[in-house]
This record gives structure tokens, sequence and C-alpha cells, in this order.
């Protein structure tokens, strides 16, 4: 096994952990900072694998702005369980029946999709990965995305559009306009 | 590099988007009346037209390096969503005036929602069709929260936006094991790709099966309907049926274009998933509708049991059963969208969520009263509505494939559906209402239900006119691969 190798199975499996520990953190200011961890990892994925752009843009966009932005979100935030201290769904230790459903039945189905996975990639005849791109790859991408791919790259942005006004119209204060009925 | 940059084909969506831009700027003034709603309903009457009338018609071609593919298909589903966009304009216009919903906002997220299915009905590649499943999934949830101080709403924009990404996920997920296993995202390459090579038969199942599982949300196939009750119960009534009838026809345009043109290799594998999915989603679908006592909660379940229907058509896939699956997708918009104008006209005098409350509509709105009735007989699929032929047709498919017991199964589905959709309608004539003040409509809700109305009729009436559009469809289109 080279190096590469194994770089790329301990970053993949750090973010596996982190990712894991996003929804399994009490605090949701931890589960915040262990996204973004999750975030760093996978641009180390993404270096490993020779796109060096889409892991500076990773770490840019997701690690520096979106996590930036989510913990602003959860410090600028009223509500008393959002800002920490107390879980407002207390942990409770599950019996009879619960048992099986909370921690038998998502293990098993986990198992069981995780070994149909690796069987399904070890019978596949994969092509060698040596057919990485050579040059520049921000050129290329870049005149991917304004000329095959712009019909997409414009439909993305309308995307969001879409994702801005629904965020603001679900999100935003109204305080003198009473609904009726 | 030079570009095949048709805009012309291209302008429907264009004009779309552009209205929805102009509502939204309308929708800022304090004062906006009716303006976002105009401007919304003439932009998706101006693209509709355009369609009808416009430059390429009667051809396929793919332009824009094979991100965007105009043809006879796309154009008909086009239509079928820019009609749908229409009429819930113009039920929506009342509706949102009077529960205080920002009508800038709403148009713009109706419209963009829109413009996202003309991008799945109207694309090969996969690429292009899940940024449009994108556009349309994220202005749905937005729009199915609108009433924020409804409890019900909130609720059903969160359980649709957990449900909805995870199903995303899965989609992209199956995308990107179709694209490791073939080299490409475009499904005219994929087919070719997929019948060279060997081995990789184990990753392709594995992407067909995660693209069944992403779809088959959107579909509200059962068992993967669990948002689908709460969102179409909750959310604002026009989002309702719109998304019914034009999320649903979008997952099942791009389903039929991912399956029949990317991987009519696996046919076998998925014609099995798609006739067990449609049989389990009817069936429960019916059966659950039967003990529910909120109408929208009725419809929702009929709405799932539907979707079990067109499933069928998806399953089987011979040409005949595609038309059929049209017929039945056109004429089950017109139906759905029909009848919740009458429940949002009931909603506007007093609370109705029952179906109690529909005591007594036979004499308060007669027309209405009479008009849902046409709408439950055409969900049942009696004669002379649209929903018969839809059945019909479904039917025959089933048997000319060699499947008659599916089509059993849908007969024994349609006498289970019976008595509940025909309580309705008993409730509205033999009940006494408390309130016998006749119900006044905006010309709005009244337009939506003669147009429903109307159309369920003369698909009943006259079903050979669209039967020779639909049949003349090819799913497949007859062209090289451009590039």
């Amino acid at each position: 096994m080279d190096l590469s190798r194994v770089t790329f199975l301990t970053l993949a499996a750090l973010a596996t952990v982190s990712a894991f520990r996003v929804v399994t953190a009490s605090k949701i200011m931890h589960a915040a900072l262990w996204l973004g961890f999750t975030f760093l990892m996978v641009a180390g994925v993404f270096l490993t694998m020779g796109a060096e752009f889409l892991a500076a843009a990773q770490v840019l966009i997701y690690v520096g702005a979106v996590t930036t932005i989510i913990l602003f979100g959860i410090m600028l935030s009223e509500a008393a369980e959002v800002r920490g201290g107390r879980d407002p769904v207390a942990p409770t230790t599950p019996k009879g029946p619960a048992i099986i459903r909370r921690f038998i039945l998502p293990i098993v189905a986990t198992l069981a999709f995780a070994a149909i996975m690796i069987f399904v990639y070890s019978q596949a005849p994969w092509p060698d990965a040596s057919a990485a791109p050579a040059g520049d790859t921000v050129r290329l991408l870049g005149s991917a995305l304004f000329t095959d791919y712009v019909v997409p790259f414009e439909l993305a942005a309308v995307l969001l559009l879409v994702a801005l006004v629904g965020a603001i119209a679900i999100a935003v204060r109204d305080d003198h306009k009473e609904e009726q009925g | 590099m030079p570009l095949d940059g048709d805009v012309g084909l291209l302008l429907p969506e264009i004009i779309v988007t552009l209205a929805a831009v102009v509502a939204l700027a309308t929708g800022l003034r304090p004062q906006a009346g009716r303006a976002p709603a105009v401007w919304a309903f003439l932009g998706v009457t101006a693209a509709a037209l355009l369609l009808l009338i416009g430059e390429g018609r009667g051809q396929a071609v793919e332009i824009w390096s094979g991100t965007v593919l105009v043809d006879g298909f796309a154009r008909l589903f086009k239509l079928v969503f820019l009609v749908i966009a229409g009429l819930t304009v113009l039920v929506a216009a009342d509706y949102v005036r009077r529960r205080g919903i920002p009508p800038g906002e709403f148009y713009l997220l109706l419209l963009l929602a829109t413009v996202g299915m003309m991008f799945m009905a109207g694309s090969l590649n996969l690429l292009t069709i899940y940024l449009g499943l994108e556009c349309l999934s994220l202005a749905s949830y937005s729009l199915s929260g609108l009433l924020r101080r409804d409890a019900r709403s909130t609720e059903a924009a969160l359980k649709y936006i957990l449900i909805g990404a995870i199903s995303s996920g899965t989609i992209l997920f199956g995308m990107s094991l179709v694209f490791g296993a073939t080299g490409s995202l475009h499904l005219g390459e994929v087919s070719q790709a997929v019948s060279s090579a060997t081995g990789m038969t184990p990753v392709l199942l594995a992407g067909m099966m995660f693209l069944v599982v992403g779809l088959g949300v959107k579909m509200a196939a059962v068992p993967f309907h669990m948002w689908a009750p709460d969102v179409y119960d909750g959310a604002p009534a026009p989002v309702a049926a719109f998304l019914i009838t034009g999320s649903e026809a979008a997952a099942f345009a791009a389903a039929l274009r991912i399956f029949l043109v990317g991987l009519p290799s696996l046919r076998a594998e998925w014609t099995a998933v798609f006739v067990t999915l449609a049989v389990i989603t009817m069936t429960f679908g019916n059966i659950s509708a039967i003990v529910q006592t909120r109408i929208r909660r009725l419809l929702a379940y009929s709405a799932v049991a539907q979707a079990g229907y067109v499933m069928v058509g998806l399953a089987i896939a011979s040409d005949a059963a595609v038309s059929a699956m049209l017929y039945y997708l056109i004429a089950y918009a017109f139906t759905t969208i029909g009848a919740f104008t009458v429940v949002i006209l009931l909603a506007r005098h007093q609370p109705a969520d029952e179906i109690q409350d529909f005591r007594g509509l036979g004499q308060r709105a007669p027309l209405f009263a009479l008009a849902l009735t046409i709408f439950m007989l055409s969900f049942i699929g009696i004669p002379p509505t649209a929903g018969f032929f839809g059945k019909f047709y479904l039917f025959q498919a089933a048997v000319g494939a060699g499947m008659p017991w599916l089509a059993v199964i849908m007969v024994i589905n349609g006498i289970i559906s019976i008595p509940y959709y025909w309580g309705v309608v008993r409730t509205m004539y033999l009940s006494e209402a408390e309130d016998r003040s006749p119900l006044e409509a905006p010309w709005g809700l009244r337009w939506a239900t003669v147009i429903g109305l109307g159309a369920t009729l003369v698909l009943g009436l006259f079903p050979d006119a669209l039967v020779r559009v639909v049949n003349a469809i090819q799913v497949v289109p007859g062209l090289p691969i451009a590039f």
C-alpha cells in the first residue's frame, strides 16, 4: 500500500468520524465545529486525488465561509437552547423495543449497506486512475464551465436565487402583517 | 471552442425566469396588489404560447453541448408544467393575499420551481436534470413553509426539507455511480457505454437502485412517501396542488428519461422494482385514504395512490404504456387542481379541514359541488371523465405487455377507492349545512374550476385528440450523439 493510498484512507476515515460527531454532538456549537473539521478533511481527500482547485475552493467556501456563518448564526440566535447550555431533547436510555429500534436496527442496516457497497465496489473492473487531465486544472475547469456547461452553470445561478429568496421568505420577521384565518 | 448556443429554443425558460424576477420586484412595493400575480401569469402564458407556436416544432435537437434537449417529449412536458403553473397562479391569487403570504416571493418561487421542472424534462444530461430537480426541491421546501404562523405548514416544510435532502443525496449518489461506471453524464453515452462495458453491472445496479429511491421520494411512492401526507395537508393549498401535479409529473419525466434512455439494458431489473413499488403504492394509498377524515389528507393519500397507477406505466415502459402515462398525468393534473380549487373556496369562508365541513355544499355552491362531484368521478375512473380513459389506457398497456394480473390489481384498487371519494360527494348533497349562505367565489377560483372541469370533461368525451398527441411522443429521441 503506497503512501497516497494511506493518506487517502486516513483522511476519509477522519472525515467519516467527524461527520458522525456532527450528528451525535449534544451541543450545537460542537456540531458546527465538527462540521468545519469534516469539510477540511474532505478538502484533503480532494488534494490526494489531484483536484487542487476543488480543494482550495472547499477550504475557502466551506471551511471559511459556511462554517463561519453557521457559527455566527448560532451566536446571534436568541433561543437559549440553540446557544448552548441545556440540551432540549435530553438523552434517555431506551428500554424494551426501543433498543431494537434505536440501536440494533440502525447498526444492522448500516452493516448490511456497507457490506453490499463493498461487494459492489470490489466486483467492478475500475479503470486505472492515471487519466487525470494534464495541465492547468483551473483553466480547464473554467473553460468547461463557461462553454460546455454554461446552461447548468446558469441553472445553478437560478438555484442560488431560489435558495436565497426561499430562506428570506421563511426567516424574515413580520411583526405588523398578521395572518388571518 | 465553438458553442452551438441556441437561445431561441431556451426562450420559454428564459421568459419564465424573467417573469419570476419581475414578479419579485413588483411584490416589493408595500401596496403590490395584483401586480405580481399578473406578471407571473403573463410570463407563464407567453412561454406556453411560444412553445405552442414557436420555432423548432416537430424536431429533436440537442443544444448547448448536449446539456439541453428539445424534442416532442420535452415540449409536451414543459407545456404541462406551464399549464399547471398558470392554473396555480389563478388559484393562488386570492389565497396569497388573504393569508398574508409575501406575493413577490411566492410567485418567484413558484415560477422558478417551474423552470426547474422544465429542465428536468428537457435534458439528457444528468447534471442538468439534477440541477433542475434541486431548483424544484428548494423552491418546494420554502413554498411549503410560507404560512409561518401555521404549525402544520412549518411541520410540512421541515419534514419535506429533511426527507428531500436525503433523497437529493441519494439521487446524487446514484448519478455518481452511473458516472463512475460509464464515464459520462450524458444518458445517450451512458447507454452506449453500458452495452459495451462488461463487469460493471453490479455498480450500475446499485446506481439504479439509488436513482429509484431518490426519484421515488419525489413521486411519493410507498415506502418513500412519509413526507407526502404532511406536506400535501400542511402546505398552503395552492402549493399542495402544484406539488401533487407538477412535482410528481416532473419526477416521472426525469425517471422516464433516465431509465428508458440511459439504462435500457437493466430493463428487467427496474421493471421488477417499479411493478412492486406500483402495487404497494396504490394499495397502501387507497387503503390509508379510507380512514381519513380531513379532506386534504384524503386528497394526499389519493395522490399517493394515483402515483401508483402512473408508476404502472413506468414499469411496463412500452410505447403504449408511456402514452397512457402521459395521458394520465395530464388528465390527473386538471382534476387535482380542480378539486383543490373547491377545497380552497370552502376554506375561504370557514375553517374547512374536515370532510364534514362539506355538508350542504350542494345547496350553497351548486356549480362548485357539481364540479367536485365530477372531479371525484374522474379520480375513481368513471366515464365520461378524463380519469376513466387514463386508467383504461393503463389497463390496456398492462394487458398488452402480458401482465393482466397488474390490470386486475388496478381494478381492485379502483373499487377500494370508490367509498372514500363517494363519501365526499354524499356529504355535499345528502347532509344539511348549518350555515346555508351561498359561497362567493373570486374570479381566479371560478376560472380555475371551469378550466379544470372543462378539461376533465373534454378529455373524457373526446380523448382522441390528446391520444394522437401522446402517441407521437418518443421518450428516446432518435438523434445521433452530437459530440
